[in-house]
């Protein structure tokens, strides 16, 4: 069965593979930091966060400072979905954010007896 | 007890030393025995022989209910006569707490955050205060807490505690708890960029029996007003919570009357027991899994820094273990350290909050979590250092553990409420202080700090600075109420500027400009004490952005009122209109960080500031394209970010979408994500750095270092940190000065 970790990103718990929710792309062990198997562009964050102030003028322009920080954008490298921004200092490693136990995963979604619940059954549930 | 009245002088050597063995520590300083635990405390043999009877819960539903139309009762009554600006804003609590002082029951309304950090003062009361004479707990006593490291949030907020009895035997404890804000600090308003040290932070009120008999006593209320610069706010919301005390004493001995004190102490303690359980539960139900976030606080609210704090949430089994190691060393001299028993507090509220919003808020829904720190980091810092602004790192915990929970619940089969991301998480709020029209001494804090907008959730967008982080029914205050009672008027107000929300498939709530104009003769002055304006403070989720930073721009060195008067169509309420056109002639524009010291502003200066949006949720690129169009249209956004950011084309004129070229504009840009886009390897290989920028002091670990970063200070083991003593920010600039002066003066050849 195929499980939703993230608004993107799927497990397929049988496989246990990450797979890209909207192109079905297999990204890659699901053991692993999923980030490994994406694209990543560093993006200066005034590209995104337009100064309200003219920063000519003004230190203080009400927009990041590409100085202290950086955007990193991580992509499906078959769809170019955006999967996950990571707002952080130029010359840091990408954050391994999320690291699911995957035994525990497939023990909670088929438990004891194997039979399945429907991951996005219950992400629709909360979406109505 | 030793209840004799015989001066020690006149005893014989003996007597005397050995009541000095008995009766001397040199100090009831904190006690880390209590303030390092924030589990449910055992039951004492009283709860324990009432609940092994078996428990009725049909009559404790009962009591329940009447013991929360009574805390609900006396909020009102509070609410209504406290002169605290915050606390009429609803922030502030009621709560009732076993004998051992586990909550288990607060108002509906307010801030719960007070009420659940405060078993520790009661523990630290029955530890230290029952058996001494000097002190005791007596039917009718009232303890008020302001000191932070004693147990609260932080120390502008002041809490009165009142013991229940029945038949001589202490059942319970009711709290008023509320943000008060004049405590006589360095700054006014308790809190401020200026409070370098712990003894700037004013009054510190390790608990106090400021109430005997149920009345104030008149000496001690003396003191506590002629130590702030609000003597009048101290006397009034010292009544409003001690009546709110006495209401909820005289309706808990109702309750004892009508329901028998076996059941109302049966109650108390069992719901204090279905929250641990109920928390535990719900941990063990969720897929064990590890969720990390780092933050960074920009500045140290004198100089600009990254300090970082790092949260690690580890769910295993029906535990999770929340791992701050790699935070940022404490700073000696800047007011950003928080506690640990702050860092613990803002999980719970975010529990109760954000995560599972159907279960009370109290310290017990996370009993089944444990703490992991660095000792002498700003997540868990010495009593050395001061902690006005706490609720910087502790906002940021609150946002950690709200993004941690959304990763963790996304991929569960139960859920309790919907996912979303981060809320905003900032006091972006102006404080005052000075000298009123009507001839009063002040210092408190505008009622904005709770206009924080809310994050972008799974299915809807955020909402425009709606409530704060920390508290869902709280008010930001009416502006002419303030403009009544204070030397400004609010010149722009509650006007939002496009681009302040996190952009994403659903975008962040925005939020608000104000701008505050000085009226009056009178000495009268403001300063901001809030992060991100560097680096943005609260972050999206899955792939969502996060809100931009802000700043705190002025308008100096001419009166405005005359300006308005003569030429008004030379002022626009906008700030991004007066610091851009600049149409006021020989007046001074400057922007600033939103960490600005207290200063004097003459009348007819302009002082504007921003409150912060909420995180942005999804692929910017999943946006409806007529949501982006409304966003335009309500001033949301700028054109730059629906065309280029959104791909959405449109006639500029009419805003009418072009559907296809829509379509063709994000299928480019999602083709050039695949061409700019580089693989893991190659990005670790030329992006990773193996040390942080030299740009901006870092402070804490640096891609898992196990030394962490110390500013000018070098590196250090986290067991073997410097003290982190930084320099007086106009020390330096005239140092910079006075070399560039001396190069200027030397003979030239
Ligand atoms: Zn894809």
């Amino acid at each position: 069965m195929k499980v939703l970790a993230t608004e993107y990103l799927r497990v397929d718990l049988q496989e246990e593979m990450w797979e890209c929710d909207r192109c079905d792309h297999v990204l890659g062990p699901a053991r692993e930091n999923y980030k490994r198997f994406l694209l990543i562009h560093d993006r200066n964050p005034r590209e995104v966060h337009h100064p309200l102030l003219d920063p000519e003028r003004y230190r203080f322009c009400f927009s990041p400072d590409p100085e202290v920080c950086v955007i990193y954008e991580f992509y499906c490298p078959h769809c170019g979905l955006m999967m996950d921004v990571e707002y952080t200092v130029p010359g840091h490693a990408p954050l391994h954010d999320l690291e699911l136990d995957i035994d525990s995963l497939k023990e909670k979604w088929c438990g004891a007896t194997g039979v399945e619940n429907d991951s996005t059954a219950n992400t629709a549930a909360f979406r109505s | 007890m030793n209840t004799t009245l015989a001066n020690p002088d006149t005893s014989d050597e003996k007597a005397l030393v050995d009541r000095f063995l008995s009766k001397n520590r040199a100090f009831l300083g904190p006690d880390p025995e209590i303030q390092r635990n924030h589990h449910v405390a055992p039951r004492t043999s009283r709860e324990e022989e009432i609940l092994s009877a078996g428990i009725d819960s049909n009559l404790y539903a009962e009591i329940r209910s009447g013991l929360r139309a009574s805390l609900d009762e006396t909020f009102k009554i509070a609410e209504m006569t406290v002169a605290s600006p915050a606390a009429q804003c609803a922030d502030m609590s009621t709560g009732y707490f076993t004998a051992s002082g586990d909550l288990s029951l607060a108002s509906t309304r307010g801030v719960a955050g007070f009420t659940v950090s405060l078993h520790y003062p009661i523990r630290f009361i029955r530890k230290y205060f029952e058996t001494d004479e000097t002190v005791g707990i007596n039917e009718g006593d009232g303890f008020l807490l302001n000191d932070a490291h004693y147990g609260g949030i932080h120390s502008p907020d002041q809490h009165l505690f009142m013991p229940i009895f029945d038949d001589g035997v202490i059942v319970s404890w009711c709290v008023c708890a509320m943000h008060e804000g004049e405590i006589g600090a360095r700054v006014p308003g308790g809190m401020g960029p200026m409070i370098e040290s712990p003894w700037d932070e004013g009054l510190r009120g390790s608990p106090i029996k400021m109430v005997e008999n149920y009345a104030l006593k008149t000496d001690l209320v003396t003191f506590m007003q002629n130590s702030c610069r609000e003597p009048q706010t101290m006397l009034a919301d010292l009544k409003a919570r001690l009546a709110a005390c006495c209401r909820m004493e005289r309706r808990a001995k109702e309750h004892i009357a009508r329901y028998g004190v076996d059941s109302v102490v049966g109650f108390l303690r069992s719901n204090v027991e279905y929250m641990r359980d109920e928390g535990r539960r719900r941990i063990a139900e969720l897929p064990d899994g590890t969720v990390r976030t780092q933050f960074y606080i920009d500045d140290t609210m004198r100089e600009p820094a990254l300090m970082k704090i790092m949260y690690c949430f580890t769910v295993k089994g029906d535990k999770v273990i929340v791992d701050l190691r790699g935070s940022s060393p404490e700073l000696f001299n800047r007011p950003i350290n928080s506690l640990l028993s702050t860092q613990v507090l803002g999980v719970a509220i975010t529990l109760a909050h954000h995560i599972w919003p159907d279960m009370p808020c109290a310290q017990a829904i996370i009993d089944c979590f444990e703490f992991i720190t660095d000792p002498g980091t700003i997540a868990d810092c010495s009593n050395e250092v001061p902690v006005a602004l706490c609720i910087q790192p502790m906002f940021k915990i609150m946002t950690a553990a709200e993004l941690a929970f959304a990763k963790l619940y996304f991929g569960a089969p139960v859920k309790y409420g919907k996912t979303k991301a981060g809320w905003f998480n900032q006091p972006a709020a102006i404080i005052y202080g000075g000298v009123t029209q009507h001839q009063d001494s002040c210092g408190n804090m505008c009622g904005d700090l709770n206009g924080m907008a809310g994050g972008a959730k799974c299915d809807e967008d955020g909402e425009h600075s709606i409530a704060p982080c920390f508290g869902a029914n709280v008010d930001i205050g009416e502006s002419e109420e303030a403009e009544e009672q204070l030397p400004f008027i609010y010149a722009i107000s509650k006007r939002i500027w496009p681009g302040n929300c996190g952009f994403g498939k659903f975008r962040g709530g925005a939020a608000y400009e104000y701008g505050l104009m000085r009226y009056g003769e009178q000495p009268f002055g403001f300063q901001t004490f809030t992060g991100g304006s560097y680096f943005p403070s609260t972050f999206g989720l899955f792939g969502g952005y996060a809100c931009p930073t802000y700043g705190t721009v002025r308008v100096r060195g001419k009166n405005l009122f005359k300006v308005m008067k003569e030429t008004p169509e030379l002022f626009q309420a906008s700030m991004a209109s007066i610091m851009n056109d600049r149409l006021i002639e020989d007046a001074e524009y400057s922007s600033h960080s939103m960490a600005v010291a207290f200063e004097l502003y003459p009348e007819g200066e302009l002082f504007m500031t921003s409150q912060g949006g909420g995180g942005g949720y999804g692929d910017v690129l999943d946006r409806d394209p007529n949501l982006v169009i409304k966003d335009l249209e309500e001033g949301l956004i700028r054109e730059e970010t629906a065309m280029d950011l959104y791909g959405v084309v449109y006639d500029p004129d009419t805003y009418a979408i072009d559907d296809a070229a829509t379509v063709e504009r994000r299928k480019s840009i999602l083709k050039g994500r695949l061409a700019k886009g580089v693989s893991w390897d190659e990005f670790m290989a030329t992006r990773v750095k193996p040390e942080p920028p030299a740009t901006v002091p870092f402070f804490g670990s640096w891609n898992n270092s196990e030394e962490l970063y110390c500013g000018p200070f070098g590196k250090a083991l986290p067991s073997a940190l410097p003290p982190i003593i930084l320099p007086d920010p106009k020390d330096v600039e005239i140092q910079q000065l006075k070399a560039k002066l001396a190069s200027l003066e030397a003979p030239r050849n």
